[in-house]
C-alpha cells in the first residue's frame, strides 16, 4: 500500500528501490522503537516430591495487575514490561507441584502464601556494555497459616540475562530475559521451600511461632499505608516547592536577563547618542570648514569700501 | 555472458576467500578409558551462572552436534530439553558445579529415575565465550535516494576461550578436561559494496573441540571419526 501511494507520489521510482527503503525503515523501526513487551509464560514444572501441605495462594489485585512502566525518558527500549500472567503462573506452577495447591477461595488449607514484588530493575546492552539483557526481580512473600497469623516473611530474587543477537529484537530479549529470572525464583523455590524451618514444622504436623498476629498484621498494613501517603504527599509538597523554586529562579534568570537587554540597549543608545554627537560636531567642523573655504575672501576683505588705488586697473563696467 | 560468468566467478573467489583462525586444543585425561555402550545417552550444558558467564546455547549446540555424528552410538540429548525436563535442578544458578553435587541432587529421587530412564551416562560442561578483543580501521556508509554505498576498512580480532568437563555419572567423579583457544582476524574492505572476510572463530573452536572430545570418547584415541 506504502509502495504504491509512493509510486503514484513520483517518490519511489523502481521496485528495488522501493523495498530497500520499506526495509531500512522497517529495520529503524524494530531497532529504534521504545516497547511495550508482554511477557508469555514460559516456566516448567518442578521434578520435585510434594509435601503433604495444603497451601493457599493469595494474588493481591496489586500483583495480579503488575506492570512495570519506565519512567526514565533516556531509557528507550523499554516503555513497560507486564509480567503479571508470566509471575502467577510461575507461582501456580511451583506450589502445585511442591504443594498440593487448594483452589481459590477455600478456607481449608494448612499455609497461605502472598507473593508482593519488592522490586524490579532491568539493563540494556548499551547501559552495562555487556552485550545481554538483564531483569532482576524480588519477591517477599508472606506465610500465613490457616487463621491468617504470620509465620514467615521471606525475601526471595530472581536474575535473568539473555544476550543480545543479530535477528533478535529488544521486546524477545526482554521476554526471555525475565523468564528466566522468574525461572531463577522458581528455581530457588521449588529447591528450598521444603528446608525451611516453618515448613518443616508444618510438615511435622507442628505449630510455628507466630510472627504477627492477623490483628496486628492489618495494624502493620494501616501504618505502612499511612506511611507511604504521607510519603508520597511530602514527595508531591516536596515536587511542588520544587517547581516553585524552580519558577522563581527562571524567573529571577528572565529579570536579570531582560536588565541586561535593557542596560546593554541603553548602552547602545548612549553610545550611539555619543556618535551622533561626534558625527554631528565633525560634520559641523567640516560645514564650518567648508563655510570659511568659500567665504573666506568675503572676511578678508576691509568691512569698509576702500577706492581702488591708482596701480589697480579701474573696473571697466563701471 | 562473458561478463555475467566473470562476475560470478569474482564472487565465488571473494565467497572462497576467508579470514584465518588459529586454534589452540589441550587435553587432559583423568581416566584411561571413557567407556560408551549402545544406548547411552549424554548431555553437554554450558554454564551460565554468573553475569559475566554465558557460554552461547549454539557452541554448545554445536558440540552436541559433532559428538553426535562422531560417536554414532551414543544419543546427545539437547540442552534445553534437558534443563526444562529436569527443572530447576540444572537453572543457571542451581546447576552443581562440582560432581559430587551432582551425586547430591541425585538423591532425589525423582530425578535419578529419570537419569535413569534416559541412560544419561556422562556430563560435559562447557564454559567460556567468544569475546572480540581488538578492532581497528573505519567504513562509512551512505544512501541516497540514487543509491548507497560504503568505502573503507575494518578488521577485528575475536578470541574464544573454553573448557570443557567431562563428568562420570557411574563414579561421579571427573574423567576429562578439554580446553580450547582460539583467535581469528576478520577483514572487511568495502568499496561500493562492503566484501566481508570473516574468521569463524567460534565455529572453529568448536570443530576443534568437538573432534577432541570424539578422541576422548572414542575406543581408539587416534582415531577420528569425525568429518573436519
Amino acid at each position: 500500500m506504502l509502495d504504491k501511494m509512493l509510486r503514484v507520489r513520483g517518490i519511489m521510482k523502481s521496485n528495488w528501490f522501493t523495498h530497500k527503503s520499506i526495509c531500512l525503515l522497517a529495520v529503524a523501526l524494530i531497532s529504534g522503537c521504545a516497547n511495550s513487551v508482554v511477557v508469555k509464560p514460559d516456566i516448567p514444572r518442578p521434578l520435585v516430591e510434594r509435601l503433604d501441605l495444603k497451601t493457599n495462594l493469595v494474588f493481591t489485585d496489586t500483583f495480579n495487575d503488575y506492570v512495570y512502566l519506565e519512567s526514565e525518558k533516556k531509557r528507550g527500549s523499554l516503555k513497560s514490561l507486564n509480567f503479571a500472567d508470566a509471575q502467577t503462573t510461575m507461582f501456580r506452577q511451583v506450589f502445585s507441584s511442591v504443594t498440593n495447591l487448594v483452589e481459590e477461595g477455600s478456607s481449608e488449607y494448612d499455609l497461605a502464601i502472598e507473593p508482593e514484588i519488592l522490586d524490579f530493575q532491568y539493563s540494556e546492552p548499551s547501559e552495562t556494555k555487556l552485550k545481554q539483557y538483564e531483569i532482576w526481580i524480588k519477591y517477599r512473600l508472606k506465610l500465613l497459616n490457616n487463621t491468617e497469623d504470620s509465620i514467615a516473611d521471606w525475601t526471595i530474587k530472581g536474575y535473568g540475562k539473555t544476550p543480545t543477537g543479530l535477528l533478535t529484537s529488544a521486546s524477545s530479549a526482554f521476554n526471555a530475559a525475565t523468564n528466566i529470572a522468574l525461572r531463577d525464583v522458581g528455581a530457588q523455590l521449588s529447591i528450598r521451600f521444603p528446608k525451611q524451618r516453618v515448613i518443616k514444622t508444618l510438615v511435622d504436623g507442628g505449630t510455628p511461632r507466630v510472627i504477627a498476629t492477623k490483628a496486628e498484621r492489618i495494624q502493620q498494613a494501616l501504618d505502612k499505608k499511612a506511611a507511604e501517603e504521607q510519603k508520597a504527599k511530602d514527595r508531591a509538597a516536596e515536587a511542588i516547592a520544587a517547581k516553585e523554586r524552580r519558577e522563581k529562579e527562571k524567573q529571577a534568570r528572565k529579570e536579570k536577563r531582560k536588565n541586561k537587554t535593557k542596560n546593554k540597549s541603553d548602552e547602545v543608545k548612549e553610545a550611539e547618542d555619543v556618535v551622533d554627537e561626534a558625527d554631528a560636531a565633525q560634520e559641523g567642523q567640516v560645514a564650518s570648514e567648508k563655510v570659511k573655504e568659500n567665504e573666506a575672501p568675503t572676511f578678508e576683505e576691509p568691512l569698509v569700501e576702500q577706492e581702488p588705488s591708482a596701480d589697480q586697473e579701474p573696473d571697466t563696467n563701471d | 555472458m562473458k561478463q555475467n560468468l566473470k562476475f560470478i566467478s569474482t564472487a565465488a573467489a571473494l565467497l572462497l576467500l576467508s579470514a584465518c583462525t588459529t586454534i589452540n586444543v589441550d587435553h587432559v585425561r583423568l581416566k584411561d578409558t571413557a567407556e560408551l555402550k549402545k544406548g547411552d545417552a549424554m548431555v553437554v550444558l554450558g554454564r551460565h551462572q554468573t553475569a559475566e558467564i554465558q557460554t552461547e546455547a549454539s557452541l554448545v549446540s554445536c558440540i552436541g552436534g559433532r559428538l553426535a555424528r562422531g560417536t554414532g552410538e551414543v544419543r546427545i540429548i539437547p540442552e534445553s530439553e534437558f534443563v526444562d525436563s529436569f527443572y530447576p535442578w540444572f537453572e543457571a544458578r542451581t546447576a552443581p558445579l562440582h560432581p559430587k553435587k551432582l551425586r547430591k541432587v541425585l538423591d532425589q529421587p525423582l530425578v535419578a529415575e529419570k537419569i535413569k530412564a534416559l541412560n544419561i551416562r556422562y556430563f560435559v560442561w562447557v564454559e567460556g565465550s567468544t569475546e572480540r578483543t581488538n578492532s581497528a580501521g573505519s567504513m562509512t556508509c551512505s544512501v541516497g535516494p540514487g543509491g548507497g554505498g560504503c568505502f573503507g576498512f575494518g578488521t577485528w580480532e575475536d578470541t574464544s576461550d573454553y573448557e570443557t568437563t567431562i563428568w562420570d555419572l557411574e563414579t561421579f567423579t571427573e574423567v576429562g578436561r578439554v580446553s580450547t583457544e582460539a583467535v581469528g582476524t576478520s577483514y572487511m574492505p568495502a568499496f561500493v559494496i562492503p566484501i566481508p572476510l570473516l574468521a569463524q572463530v567460534e565455529g572453529d573452536a568448536c570443530q576443534g573441540m568437538g573432534n577432541q572430545l570424539v578422541r576422548f570418547f572414542a575406543k581408539d584415541d587416534t582415531a577420528l571419526k569425525t568429518s573436519p
